[in-house]
């Protein structure tokens, strides 16, 4: 399976938000409706995982990633989502349980 | 008993020749007396500088959480330095829990340091911010608070424990 690949602090921010636009610069709504789905949406249209990099940006509110994952979720379904994404989060290893915890939640 | 010695110590006899299976012993008592005192030494030295190094690391992470504790009490987060400052905490946390299954106090866990963070983050990253900064009511002020606090000491009982192990 090839793979696509999606580094938050190169392709969105480095300094991503909270979770709505109304909270600012670089929300997850935005990252989710930009930059996201698209890739997302790209990489299953491909037959391939999307990668995405957690690491080299400032430090995440859990809201980003809350809004951004849950949102994917609900889109596409979590199990679509849990099997066509892979994490990389070196310098915080812990948001990897944490994002699946947020995708798994979605009713 | 010395005095009584030194006192007759005409009394005693004493041999002028040595014999060759007095000196081998008393060579051998020496060396191994020698080599227990350099090597229970070099454990005790060991031990200790595992000990300076992890509790630096600890101190350094509760200067951080001091800083939060400071915007906390202001009630007013600059949304940036907060998310920068949990990352940093994090990232030593990890490092500390790393240094702590290296060293000889590899039985410690941060399972329970690891939860309060993820706790203390959710409830201050997970609020709107409003032009930049995360204003706390009263009403998520005091939660917010008593897990900063809870998140300090327990860092305090890490050290207490280092240094009993």
């Amino acid at each position: 399976m090839t793979k696509h690949f999606l580094k938050i602090s190169k392709d969105f921010s480095e300094t991503p938000g909270a979770r709505y636009y109304s909270d600012g610069n670089f929300s997850g709504e935005e990252f989710y409706e930009k930059i996201l789905r698209y890739a997302f949406k790209e990489a299953l249209e491909d037959d391939s995982k999307l990668v995405i990099d957690l690491d080299g940006t400032e430090g995440y509110a859990t809201s980003f990633l809350d809004e951004t994952f849950m949102r994917l979720a609900k889109e596409f379904g979590k199990e679509t989502v849990l099997k066509n994404i892979e994490l990389i989060s070196i310098e915080e290893p812990d948001w990897k349980d944490e994002i699946i915890s947020y995708i798994k939640d979605v009713e | 008993m010395l005095g009584v010695f030194f006192c007759n110590f005409s009394y005693f006899e004493f041999d002028k020749s040595i014999k060759i299976t007095d000196i081998i012993y008393w060579i051998i008592t020496s060396t191994v007396g020698l080599y227990i005192a350099i090597n229970v030494n070099k454990v005790f030295q060991k031990n200790h500088s595992e000990k300076d190094i992890i509790i630096l690391e600890i101190k350094t992470i509760i200067k951080s959480v001091d800083k939060m504790i400071f915007f906390i009490k202001m009630k007013r987060l600059p949304f940036e330095t907060i998310k920068a400052q949990f990352k940093e905490i994090n990232e030593h946390l990890n490092l500390l829990d790393t240094l702590i299954k290296e060293s000889h106090c590899s039985t410690l866990s941060l399972s329970n340091h690891k939860k309060k963070l993820h706790e203390l983050r959710r409830l201050i990253t997970g609020l709107s911010p409003t032009n930049g900064f995360i204003i706390l009511k009263n009403s998520n002020f005091n939660d917010i608070s008593k897990n900063a606090r809870e998140f300090k000491v327990a860092f305090y009982k890490l050290i207490f424990a280092i240094n009993k192990c």
